[in-house]
């Protein structure tokens, strides 16, 4: 249990491929944070660098008041679950929840009581014996967790570890996970590149991409407050649709909409990106509105994602919206004209140079 | 690991073992043939055609055990044993090195020791002959130990490599994290998975060091005199050449490797395919 501080880490590898860019972050104790970008982003370079696997290039790892440069992995008391299974086909289950214990040389009764409570913990007392040959993927996952987990770290690292699950196990792993998490109280970092696992885990969210952080917020600031286009275009599913235009006369004029600026420090002639969430937008004729017509849609059990051809914007725009009533009257058909427009306050507005928010 | 097509009639199953079995033919003939000629009666050996059916007789294993050639034999496990386990232990310490650490120079380090190999023994043994000397261990198991390792121990880097190559980092790192060092890594982590790949060097560095004569026949006189060396000495003399008691004592040779690769077998069958099995 412990707070995690980076201060300017930055990791360049020697081919010259800079995968961490001076990255600065506070994890506070006991909190659930989930580091979330796409691949290639530099999120697992990040987590391989607090474990330290890697050597940073610069910058400074501190694990409370204690600086971690240079301490062997081995003795930063920090525990890791990888991407791919890391359990070794010689040993049983027991062996590998023993196993970390054994390297601190802990009892025999003290090694069978964590492993007996750990078990329990993860239901897998039948399978203390099992080989891992004899252990599906999320059997295999679970143990290898509670190998991490059995010796109390101060820090919990978890690298994509539900990759190679399957959906229905992925559920139910994150309500396990999130429930052991917050019930032991350790500091955890989750990296992964799925959003719903982000979502439904985390306290914060920790967006990264080529190697930077573009937004550290909490999981509903983050949604609903996108520091930057990136952000705004990653999160949410489906993604945020953004049209690009320029201001004038108090109005964002973009992809046949009219939409007043409000109170946004922004001047005429400015190009800039409106972004509307596909939620947002409602049908009716206003000033404000565009029009367009359906092209595809998706019916989604109790919704209907809709994509709608605007005149003179090559992205179609994309309508979230409950499904009509089921006798079939009001369903959506392609080829149907719609005029929209945006619901008040749902406006987002970038910066078209920089990318950054506005409103 | 069965890839003959099941469920086909006998005859489709035999044409596929049929290449199978002409290799195994051309290879076993020559040992059948020196174990018949081992048991043959010393009138019959030279016969054309040759005979495949007389009563066997025992003469020519009663000479070799009661021959020289026992000690020879000894001395051969002894040496055999010795330079593989010396060599694989040097070679798995190397071989993990070269698989996980980078450094400078590491691919002409890699050539410089598969160069060894290359290297033909008659090239070196007039060099060899002298440095036994001045350390004074002429015609000593540990002189011939350690010239065998080191004609050994490139095949078994190489070999281990390519084992240690195939072991995912994350297995190793998840140790490290449990709180292992780099020596606990290794030895608990690492090597346990390459254990077929060490069986099959120490077979094969056992292997080669049995049959290796040149070195042996310049470097041994009498204390340390191998069991290739010791055939020539016993069995070809004034008298002519004892072709029974050289195929007898050929037999009492070949004993103990088979021993140990059985023994060891499957192991082998993973580590000649590189792992690529099971």
């Amino acid at each position: 249990m412990a707070t995690l501080t980076l201060t300017d880490l930055s990791l360049t590898y020697p081919g010259g491929v800079r995968a961490v860019r001076d990255i600065d972050l506070v994890v506070a104790d006991a909190e659930f944070c989930v580091v979330l970008g796409p691949s290639g982003c530099g999120k697992s370079s990040l987590l391989r660098l607090i474990a330290g696997l890697e050597q940073p290039t610069s910058g400074i790892v501190r694990l409370d008041d204690q600086v971690m440069n240079g301490v062997y992995p081995g003795e930063r008391d920090i525990a890791m679950v990888f991407q791919h299974n890391t359990l070794y086909p010689n040993r049983t289950v027991r062996e590998h929840l023993e196993f970390p214990l054994r390297a601190r040389k802990l009892s025999s009764s003290e090694r069978y009581r964590r492993v007996a409570d750990v078990a329990a913990m993860l239901h897998m007392t039948d399978l203390l014996d099992a080989q891992p040959y004899q252990l599906s993927g999320g059997q295999a996952q679970r143990a290898a967790i509670g190998r991490a987990l059995i010796r109390q770290p101060r820090l919990f690292l978890l690298d994509e570890p539900m990759t190679s699950l399957d959906a229905s196990l992925r559920f139910e792993m994150r309500t396990t996970l999130k429930g052991i998490q917050s019930e032991l109280g350790v500091t955890t970092i989750y990296v992964t590149h799925d959003q719903d696992e982000a979502f439904t885990m985390a306290d914060r969210i920790v967006i990264m991409n080529e190697g930077s952080v573009l937004q550290d917020a909490g999981p509903e600031e983050l949604y609903e407050r996108p520091k930057n286009l990136f952000v705004a275009g990653f999160v949410g599913s489906p993604a945020m649709n953004l049209l690009r235009g320029a201001v004038y006369g108090g109005q964002v004029i973009a992809g046949g909409f009219g939409l007043p600026t409000g109170d946004a420090p922004v001047i005429d002639g400015q190009t800039v990106v409106a972004g509307v969430r596909p939620e947002d937008l409602v049908i009716g004729h206003a000033t404000s509105g565009s029009t367009g017509r359906i092209v595809v849609v998706e019916p989604q059990g109790d919704e209907r994602i809709v994509s709608i051809a605007l005149n003179d914007v090559p992205e179609p725009l994309i309508w979230k919206v409950r499904a009509p009533k089921p006798n079939g009257s009001g369903e959506y058909r392609i080829g149907q004209p719609v005029a929209m427009t945006v619901r008040h306050g749902c406006l987002h507005l970038f910066n078209g140079a920089t990318g950054s928010r506005i409103i | 690991m069965n890839y003959a097509p099941a469920g086909r009639s006998a005859f489709q199953r035999f044409i596929w073992y049929l290449p199978a079995l002409v290799i195994t033919i051309i290879f076993a003939f020559p040992l059948y043939w020196i174990l018949l000629t081992s048991v043959k009666p010393r009138a019959l050996i030279q016969d054309y055609p040759p005979r495949f059916r007389f009563s066997p007789v025992w003469d020519n294993y009663r000479l070799v055990f009661e021959s020289p050639y026992l000690d020879a034999i000894r001395n051969s496990v002894i040496i055999a044993v010795g330079s593989a386990v010396l060599s694989v232990a040097l070679a798995t310490l190397t071989a993990y090195g070269l698989s996980r650490y980078a450094f400078r120079s590491k691919d002409n380090l890699l050539f410089w020791i598969l160069s060894l190999r290359m290297l033909p023994a008659i090239a070196v043994i007039i060099p060899y002959s002298r440095m036994v000397r001045w350390v004074n261990l002429e015609d000593t198991h540990l002189a011939m130990i350690m010239i065998y390792a080191v004609f050994n121990i490139s095949f078994s880097v190489w070999l281990l490599k390519g084992f240690f190559d195939e072991i995912p980092r994350e297995l190793e790192e998840a140790a490290i994290m449990d709180g292992y060092g780099p020596w606990a890594v290794f030895g608990r982590v690492a090597l346990p998975l390459v254990i077929p790949g060490v069986a099959t060097a120490l077979v094969f560095s056992m292997i080669l060091s049995l049959n290796e004569f040149l070195l042996a026949f310049v470097l041994t006189r009498t204390s340390a005199v191998t069991a290739p060396v010791a055939l020539t000495n016993v069995f070809i003399t004034t008298l002519g050449v004892n072709y029974g008691g050289i195929s007898a004592a050929a037999m009492v040779l070949v004993a103990p490797v088979a021993l140990f690769a059985i023994l060891v077998r499957r192991h082998l069958i993973r580590g000649m395919s590189f792992g690529q099995l099971g």
